[in-house]
């Protein structure tokens, strides 16, 4: 013979069931980050009174950054102030990519362009997210005019979030205002 | 995967000191007696048909058949297949899968008479399935530069994972019996599911989650025959 309790406890467990498998459907949320880029810092030489060098992270005062097509279009697609930290999103279309970046719009300083060339890696994240592609950097070029080079730190371009992966030194202008040397927070939303 | 493999042997351990433990209360409370028959039980999951008529992307069936061998142990054969679909506008591919698993059950229930096939346990399986995934539509959507889109095409390929699993079957009437399973449920090969891990593996569940959890609601005709 049954007990109540019993079948209490079985029809209890049909209805969490049900509830259990029937909230599944919806589609998972992406929580990986979505914007695969490079992350820039900005840095140049200091020269102190006693005349000793040393290398410092860099504010440029107003920047304007943005991209060459595969036209040979230039566009500006950003601006901030004072920021020494720059996410430079490659191109998933082609293994090579420009940018180019005027270091203060209100000086109207000369604009340089950096050539990143890179290969691809198309990658699963989850139903959630879908695919995206990863990188690996395989070189950094740039013209001259305001920066004095680029150093890879980094090679490969993830999902990384604290990665820095090139540091971009530049050439201390005398009409760049002389910012602070500044710490590392977070980098711009673009 | 370490995790899983700690949650393996804790089990198999209290697995194994459970006999000496019923011994125990043997000894304090209830006699536990030996059943006088063989029982062969067959069982279909009746969650799922209701879910898949509430659900779209995905459907499964399933069914069980478990054998009473000796002191409270079951020997278990589950299988089953099922489908799942996705169609988001980055993402779109179909998958297909039927599975099989293999262990045992351990009933913790004392055997009050011959005849008294009521059981909550606690058990192990080891599962297979084999996994179609038919060609992935997919879109990398890029404000920047502009969307990047393709194929990949479609791929098989063969899931691992093993259970540990506990729950309860009650005889309603005789012969006929209604219970529920619990799983946890720890992928072995994830590797094999990096490049595309379908939203749904009828039998496990997540595809792209090492481990889940997972309930089933039985209803099981028993055949049963003297030994």
């Amino acid at each position: 013979m049954i007990s109540k309790g019993r079948n209490l406890l079985l029809l209890f467990s049909l209805v969490a069931a049900v509830l259990l498998v029937a909230c599944s459907q919806q589609r998972q949320p992406c929580l990986e980050p979505t914007n695969i880029s490079v992350r820039a810092g900005i840095y140049t030489t200091n020269i102190d009174t006693a005349g000793v060098a040393s290398i410092v992270s860099y504010a440029l005062p107003s920047p304007v950054w943005g991209i060459i097509d595969s036209l040979g279009n230039s566009t500006f697609l950003y601006f901030n102030t004072n920021t020494s930290f720059f996410r430079f999103t490659l191109s998933s279309l082609s293994d090579e990519c420009r940018w180019i970046i005027r270091p203060d719009t209100l000086a109207n300083t000369i604009t340089d362009t950096l050539t990143f060339s890179y290969s691809r890696q198309l990658t699963f994240v989850s139903n959630g997210c879908g695919y995206r592609y990863y990188y690996t950097l395989n070189n950094v070029n740039t013209t001259h005019n305001n920066i004095d080079s680029v150093i890879t730190n980094k090679t490969e371009v993830n999902n990384d979030l604290n990665a820095e992966h090139i540091r971009i030194y530049f050439i201390k202008r005398v009409d760049i205002p002389p910012f602070p040397s500044v710490t590392h927070g977070p980098y711009p939303t673009i | 995967m370490l995790n899983s493999f700690k949650y393996f042997f804790c089990l198999l351990l209290v697995m194994i000191s459970l006999p000496s433990f019923a011994q125990e209360e043997d000894e304090d409370t209830i006699a536990s007696v030996e059943s006088l028959q063989h029982q062969l039980a067959l069982s279909i999951d009746v969650v799922q048909p209701i879910v898949n008529s509430q659900v779209d992307l995905k459907k499964s069936y399933e069914a069980a058949i478990d054998y009473y061998w000796r002191k409270d142990i079951y020997f278990v054969l589950e299988g089953g297949f099922g489908s799942s679909v996705v169609n988001y506008p980055d993402l779109a591919y179909q998958s297909r899968n039927t599975f099989f698993r293999a262990g045992i059950n351990k009933s913790l229930l004392p055997r009050l008479k011959p005849n008294d096939w009521d059981m909550a346990f606690l058990g192990l399986r080891f599962a297979a399935a084999p996994i179609n995934i038919s060609n992935v539509s997919y879109t990398v959507v890029d404000s920047v530069w502009g969307n990047n889109g393709g194929i990949i095409p479609d791929k098989d390929f063969t899931g691992y994972w093993f259970e540990i699993v506990a729950g309860m079957r009650v005889e309603l009437i005789r012969n006929f019996s209604a219970g529920w399973t619990m799983r946890g449920k720890f992928l072995l090969n994830s590797k094999q599911f990096r490049d595309l891990a379908p939203v749904y593996v009828a039998g496990y569940g997540k595809g792209d989650k090492n481990g889940v959890f997972d309930f089933n609601v039985y209803l099981t005709y028993a055949i049963r025959w003297n030994k």
